[in-house]
């Protein structure tokens, strides 16, 4: 019993479901879309039918609602997120995603001791004539990726949750002194079964400036997965 | 008298050369054809010179052991020096004063010199000698060796002769006339090791004859009859201490012999020399015995005769008119003798420890990547260990005129009789850049095994170089193409740049890298279109300096070129190959550069994160990488990033290429 246990979970972690079609059934306010690495956005109606490669969000009093392989999801307001984090992941590709940072890492060169500081911004891309629905603040920006990373824990996409917020963490680095986001990545390590990681997750966030009541959590979070 | 002569030398029985006397180890064996493996090859088989190692010097005196005087005594005959080089070649050259043979026939009267007043002996002197030999071989492979050698010989005859004078007395007077005939005589050999035990030796004596002087033709007749012949040796070990060898002549002539190991270092030798020309039929029998050292060869040799009315030591002219002398030294008057041989190895003295089995070149080489080879293996060697002993093992590998110098490999310790696989590299000089047009070289592989200071075996290994322009089709490899410094990359990035310096002073230092790609890679679009390979293949690459000048080149020429004007200016990129898991074929190559501009303020650039990669750097600074494709120079730089971009989104994030291992990223820094 315990060998066709043990080859179900291999089956089901090697077993990789990559986002398909995705239709919006309900648009409830002001949704839009951005298709792959194009710059413009365009408003969402119901009906379309939307690939892995766009990036949708909602606007103030909005929600949206889509199917994903007949999986309902509601996007809330104010969210914004990737269509191709709607997909399962195998926790050997989870790991080797996190392992990719490392991959990616580029030699070091000439004077990377310089720090550039912008003085001029510039926007790059066509079709700038489509106004934005929500504020360029960038801070608002933020509080929807972060929402749209919540949303995926919500909905147990475990993987993309923990890779977008580690992805997000570095566009805002003042993330990661949030526990709640913090906490939810180390929840979602903890989901994948990846205790190990959970556990430096939570060590890491103990070396942020945490209240008494967080720190009690987290270290006790650490001293469960550490006896556990 | 001198027809009688004449007539007498070519009807009689011969004893021809099966025989030579320069060694004592030759004359104990008698059979030396296929054995002879020092510089005593001159005479018994030229292909053994190839035997020598390293260097070899090495002398010969006999004892005359006749009742005469004519040979009696204690007489040096030869000293010489063999070297072998390039591993497959040797060369011999000896001085033998004492390889000669003279002969006095006696005059059956006198005559009284009227002039002088002394009565003169009309005796008649013939000399035969070989002072000089050289020889050359060359090891043809494992197994099949080829030599050549030249004698240079010097016969002489002098002769008195009396003559008269009439005035108002009639005088008798003597003189002396000498006449000389000298040449060079040459021998071909070949020698066959068939297996370990068997080894057979061929040689074609006397095949060529260079005639410098030649006797008048009254003389013709003394001239030495060495004859054109064909003789073959064979030579078996049934034991490891026990040598077997034989000899046969085209002339009619044998020899067979042995040689056995009886104590560490020592040998003994016997050997008979027979055949129906001679007389008796066993003409005469050797004992030898050698010391043998792994510096020092001495042997020492006992000939005798059977047949006691020629080699006795006297000699008359009805002996001289009824023998036929075919050979300077051995011949129907040779006395029995004593011969003494001293040998010495100079050089390399070390027995061998280690033996190249097999060697494999794994690599071709491309020039334009031919750093790699420095850490990358270009070949491996099987290396034995063929003694005793555990040894420690090291490879060499040298490939003329492309390397300055060998490369080594550590030491590896192999067990006796083990095989070790050992990789080796090469470290090409610049001249490997040079190289138009594929070839094929072969280069020196050698190991060397301690305690042994130099190699213990050496081998040759085929290795074909491509042309500077092809490339193995590897991403890592495709960085050594570029040429940051060269310049007209210089040239033309600075002279765009400088055309754009208005612009350029308005930007901000956040944006300046990401404002010089874009304005070089505009220019670079303008100056020069998209074309395939001359060669219709993807292997072959430009240097960047020869995209610019033919303003055009494939998808791999401008990634290339486009790196290169980047690094010019400081900028990092890093190509970008992507094999598709389900189409190979479609294989391609992008790039991506790095703008400098940190993660957290990724907005400056673009407010898609889909179009650009986040990649730190090793001080820990996540940096904007923007995906180019480059073969979309026409549409200009926007399209080429969002072409990329696209390509990136595809292959990396919804494709997982990076982390499933079919996308690969390769930095060009």
């Amino acid at each position: 019993m315990k060998k066709h246990i043990a080859v179900l979970i291999v089956l089901t972690c090697c077993y990789t479901l990559t986002a398909g079609e995705i239709t919006v059934k309900r648009v409830k306010g002001t949704a839009e879309v951005r298709h792959g690495v194009s710059e413009a956005w365009a408003k969402l109606k119901a009906g379309v039918s939307l690939g892995p490669e766009s990036t949708i969000k909602t606007g103030k009093n909005s929600s949206l609602t889509i199917l994903v392989e007949d999986r309902k999801v509601i996007i809330s307001e104010r969210t914004m997120m990737d269509l191709a984090d709607l997909r399962e992941m195998s926790q050997e590709e989870l790991l080797l995603k996190l392992a990719e940072a490392d991959v990616r890492v580029a030699p070091s060169r000439d004077g990377s001791g310089e720090t550039p500081i912008p003085n001029t911004t510039v926007v790059h891309g066509r079709n700038m004539a489509v106004p934005e629905i929500t504020t360029s603040n960038q801070n608002d920006i933020r509080d929807m990726e972060v929402r749209g990373t919540r949303l995926l824990y919500s909905y147990r996409f475990y993987p993309t949750c923990i890779l977008k917020a580690k992805q997000t963490m570095l566009y805002y680095p003042e993330l990661k002194s949030r526990f709640e986001f913090r906490s939810m990545i180390g929840q979602a390590l903890e989901k994948m079964g990846l205790t190990g990681e959970a556990l430096g997750e939570y060590i890491s966030i103990t070396k942020e400036k945490l209240s008494p009541p967080q720190r009690k959590t987290v270290e006790g979070n650490i001293r469960r997965l550490k006896q556990g | 008298m001198w027809c009688r002569l004449g007539i007498a030398v070519l009807l009689f029985p011969a004893l021809a050369a099966c025989q030579h006397l320069s060694s004592a180890r030759g004359i104990g064996l008698g059979a030396f054809t296929a054995s002879s493996n020092d510089l005593s090859s001159l005479d018994w088989n030229p292909a053994g010179l190839v035997l020598v190692r390293d260097w070899q010097v090495s002398g010969t005196n006999f004892l005359g052991l006749a009742s005469s005087d004519r040979t009696n005594g204690l007489v040096f005959h030869n000293m010489g020096i063999a070297r072998q080089f390039l591993s497959t070649n040797a060369v011999g050259i000896r001085y033998a004063p004492g390889n000669i043979s003279e002969f006095i026939i006696p005059s059956t009267f006198t005559v009284l010199d009227s002039i002088t007043g002394i009565q003169a002996k009309l005796d008649k002197q013939i000399s035969y000698a070989e002072r000089y030999a050289l020889g050359y071989g060359l090891q043809f492979n494992e197994d099949l060796s080829f030599g050549v050698s030249a004698r240079y010989r010097e016969e002489k005859v002098t002769d008195t002769q009396f003559f008269t004078v009439r005035d108002t007395l009639t005088y008798i007077g003597t003189r002396t006339v000498q006449s000389s005939a000298n040449s060079w005589n040459l021998d071909l050999g070949i020698l066959w090791q068939l297996n370990p035990r068997w080894r057979v030796g061929v040689v074609a004596e006397n095949l060529f004859k260079l005639l410098e002087s030649e006797y008048p033709e009254e003389l013709g007749s003394f001239t030495l009859n060495a004859r054109k012949a064909i003789r073959t040796g064979v030579s078996y070990m049934p034991r490891t201490d026990l040598l077997l060898a034989l000899d046969a002549s085209t002339t009619g002539d044998n020899a067979m012999g042995y040689e056995w190991n009886i104590w560490e270092d020592f040998k003994l030798r016997q050997g008979i020399i027979f055949g129906k020309t001679l007389t008796p039929y066993i003409n005469a029998a050797t004992l030898g015995v050698g010391w043998d050292t792994k510096t020092v060869h001495a042997d020492l040799a006992y000939l005798h005769f059977f047949d006691r009315t020629t080699h006795s030591g006297s000699i008359s002219l009805n002996d001289f008119t009824s023998h036929s002398i075919h050979d300077v030294e051995f011949h129907p008057f040779t006395n029995d003798q004593l011969r003494f041989s001293v040998s010495v190895a100079l050089g390399h003295t070390m027995e061998p420890l280690a033996r190249i089995d097999y060697i494999e070149v794994t690599s071709d080489v491309y020039p334009a990547s031919y750093e790699t080879f420095a850490y990358r293996p270009i070949g491996r060697v099987k290396v034995r260990n063929i003694s005793d002993k555990p040894i420690e093992a090291k490879v060499g590998f040298y490939l003329k005129p492309f390397m300055d110098a060998p490369t080594e490999t550590k030491r590896y310790l192999i067990q006796p009789g083990a095989v070790s696989d050992i990789p080796f590299t090469a470290f090409f000089n610049d001249l490997i850049k040079s190289v138009t047009e594929p070839q094929v070289r072969d280069g020196d592989v050698y190991v060397v095994a301690s305690p042994a200071e130099e190699y213990d075996d050496k081998s040759r290994a085929r290795v074909k170089i491509y042309s500077r322009n092809n490339w193995n089709g590897e991403a890592l490899t495709l960085r050594y193409f570029m040429t940051p410094t060269e310049p007209d990359v210089l040239r033309f990035t600075r002279s765009v740049l400088n055309s754009h310096k208005d612009r350029l002073d308005t930007v901000g230092p956040a944006l300046l890298r990401f404002e010089h790609a874009k304005i070089l890679f505009n220019e670079f679009a303008q100056r020069l279109s998209y074309v395939n390979d001359p060669r219709l293949t993807k292997d072959w690459v430009q240097y960047p300096g020869e995209t610019l000048s033919l303003h055009g080149g494939d998808c791999d020429d401008m990634t290339v070129c486009f790196a290169s004007l980047l690094a010019s200016v400081g900028i990092p990129s890093a190509f970008i190959d992507v094999v598709p898991p389900t189409s190979p074929g479609d294989a391609h190559i992008y790039m991506m550069f790095d703008t400098g501009v940190e993660a957290s303020r990724a907005d400056m650039i673009s407010k898609n994160r889909k179009r650009y990669v986040v990649r730190k750097n090793e001080s820990g600074t996540e940096t904007i990488w923007l995906p180019i494709e480059t073969t979309q120079i026409a549409k200009g730089f926007e399209e080429a990033w969002t072409t990329g971009a696209k390509e990136y989104l595809d292959d990396v994030e919804l494709g997982l290429g990076l982390v499933k291992g079919w996308v690969k990223i390769v930095d060009v820094q």
